[in-house]
């Protein structure tokens, strides 16, 4: 196995702010890196450096001694304190943002996902365009190569003109995808879709529920694309997709950047929020927070009903009282864990139960009629028949439907008998 | 939880401070706001503009026409107090407060800020409020 780029991680905090540290090296590692150090100052921001300078010398230091190949900060760098600091430490340093595109670039897949990745990147740029060529045109630094051919004014429109590209671009990968959601949606399938925070278990839990193989990773953001598979729910098949975890401190750019994907959620008939529930309270409220926080930005106004996940590490008595702590920010919770299966039905019944408000009952009567046969199949496979009795006149069945076919059926049924709907 | 928006902070063609505070008491969990149990809004007019002191006193005004305002948290947008940290502005009120964190809550706030600015406007247009706690009119 090749050796890992070496990485060290700065934060500077403000007076009461809480540190991110731990986050930032789960991100680090995310990123394949080693982190081989860390380091932490309580100051306010210096213009030059963003940290105090004996810090800059402390690390610098550190760097050479370790032969560290980045540095990697928590606190959003202006392009001076970047080419500054880079600079001082003869590495390249980068801060938490763009780490976030660099996993997210190691991780797409798809067309779209790699499309998103790409505008996200230039939506980063664009407002630091001009002093990135300016600076890259004093010196040569790590970070900074190339960028000292451009005019600071070309550079800026070039990066305007790609971003404008690639968004219609999306914009008919998003067309196509309505297209996709509204056809499923006329099939009669209610969407669900999996949301949370990123490495809370979304596609173990995928997994679970759908029994397919979907790529589960313990490296954050392993799902970057997409992923949609049938659930059945007790005789209803709905569709179930994954999509990309959240992150705190997760900038604006990089949610527009992401519309289409998480457009995937605000769309979805039902949220099943995965929650770390292993975690410390005050983490899974920090989380929490962070999920509330991009659900609203995203407009979701779905039902939601919360998996607290992972009760297999910490058993259910403790899973029950971080719970009860969490009433105010849970809807319909339930405990489970992906993993071992425990909970499962519940949350199987609980979904049921939540998306029954999009079913209705539906008695439909056929003549004794060859016709009548393929009719009656496709009603089992758009939804739940809870009855079907045979006699010599014809069938009768009762059917549990999504509201949305009822009409299909109506018309597919027409003059060749009767359809009722019951509730 | 009650939710509670401020509108007319900013000085008025004629230099004065038409506040509304409207607050909103409602049945939530984190993502669905279950009922809204009651509403209440208090109208002031002040020469000055408001500071921390002057927003809680009226907050507090506006939080006495609720139906059991004491028994729930008060949960305002983040910035509605000067950015001042929670624990000051509980201990200000008197009861429990939070910023907005959940979807419900956010919800309940902005149908606080709806109403708040309703009665705003409808107070600049002349209308009497009816059924407030009418402020004095300093």
């Amino acid at each position: 196995m090749p050796d890992r780029p070496k990485a060290v991680l700065v934060e500077r905090l403000e007076w009461g702010q809480e540190s991110r540290l731990d986050e930032l090296e789960q991100l680090a590692e995310s990123a394949g890196y080693e982190v081989v150090g860390r380091f932490k100052q309580l100051r306010h921001e210096d213009p030059k450096y963003n940290i105090g300078r004996g810090k800059v010398k402390e690390i610098a230091e550190f760097v050479r001694e370790h032969d560290a190949d980045k540095v990697i900060f928590e606190n959003e760098l202006k392009p001076v304190q970047a080419f500054n600091l880079a600079g001082e430490f003869g590495v390249e340093v980068i801060d938490r943002f763009q780490l976030i595109l660099e996993i997210f670039a190691q991780r797409a897949r798809t067309k779209e996902a790699k499309l998103q990745v790409k505008l996200a990147r230039l939506k980063y740029e664009l407002p630091r365009a001009r002093e990135m060529v300016n600076l890259a045109k004093k010196e040569e630094r790590p970070g900074f190569r190339g960028l000292g051919k451009y005019e600071a004014d070309k550079y800026e429109e070039m990066i305007r003109r790609k971003i404008a590209k690639i968004e219609k671009k999306l914009r008919q990968i998003e067309r196509d995808r309505k297209l996709k959601r509204k056809h499923r949606r006329r099939l009669g399938f209610e969407l669900v879709t999996l949301a949370g925070y990123t490495c809370a278990g979304k596609s173990t839990l995928m997994r679970r529920l759908t029994d397919e193989k979907v790529h589960v990773d313990e490296k954050m953001f392993s799902t970057l694309d997409t992923t949609t598979r049938v659930l059945n729910l007790d005789g209803h098949k709905v569709l179930l997709t994954d999509t990309v975890g959240f992150v705190d401190n997760l900038p604006h750019w990089l949610v527009e950047s992401f519309k289409s994907t998480l457009e995937e959620t605000a769309q979805a008939d039902l949220v099943l929020l995965v929650v770390d529930v292993s975690e410390e309270l005050s983490e899974i409220k920090r989380k929490l927070r962070v999920c509330h926080r991009v659900l609203d930005e995203i407009g979701v106004r779905s039902p939601v009903v919360t998996a607290l996940n992972k009760v297999d590490l910490i058993g259910w008595e403790e899973a029950e009282r971080k719970l009860e702590a969490l009433q105010g920010m849970v809807s319909h919770p339930v405990i489970i864990s992906a993993k071992t299966g425990e909970g499962i039905d519940e949350l199987k019944e609980r979904l049921r139960a939540v998306l029954s408000r999009y079913w209705r009952n539906v008695r439909v009567r056929l003549p004794a009629d060859p016709r009548s046969m393929s009719v009656v199949s496709r009603l089992h496979d758009m939804g739940k028949v809870l009855d079907e009795r045979w006699s010599e006149d014809g069938v009768e069945l009762y059917v549990e439907v999504s509201e949305k076919v009822v009409g299909r059926i109506k018309g597919m049924i027409e003059d060749m008998g009767e359809v009722e709907v019951l509730d | 939880m009650v939710g509670v928006d401020i509108s007319g902070r900013h000085a008025e063609e004629d230099g004065r401070y038409n506040r509304i505070t409207a607050c909103v008491s409602a049945e939530v969990d984190g993502f669905n706001v279950f009922s809204v149990r009651d509403v209440n809004v208090f109208v002031v007019s002040t020469p000055e503009p408001p500071n921390l002191r002057t927003l809680v006193e009226e907050v507090s005004k506006a939080l006495n026409g609720l139906d059991k305002a004491e028994e729930f948290t008060v949960v305002a947008e983040p910035g509605e107090f000067f950015g001042e940290p929670e624990w000051r502005v509980s201990a200000l009120l008197g009861v429990p407060f939070k910023y907005a964190e959940t979807v419900a809550e956010r919800e309940v706030v902005q149908m606080a800020h709806k109403l708040a600015y309703g009665v705003y406007k409808g107070v600049k247009m002349g209308l009497k409020v009816a059924r407030s706690s009418q402020g004095s009119p300093g």
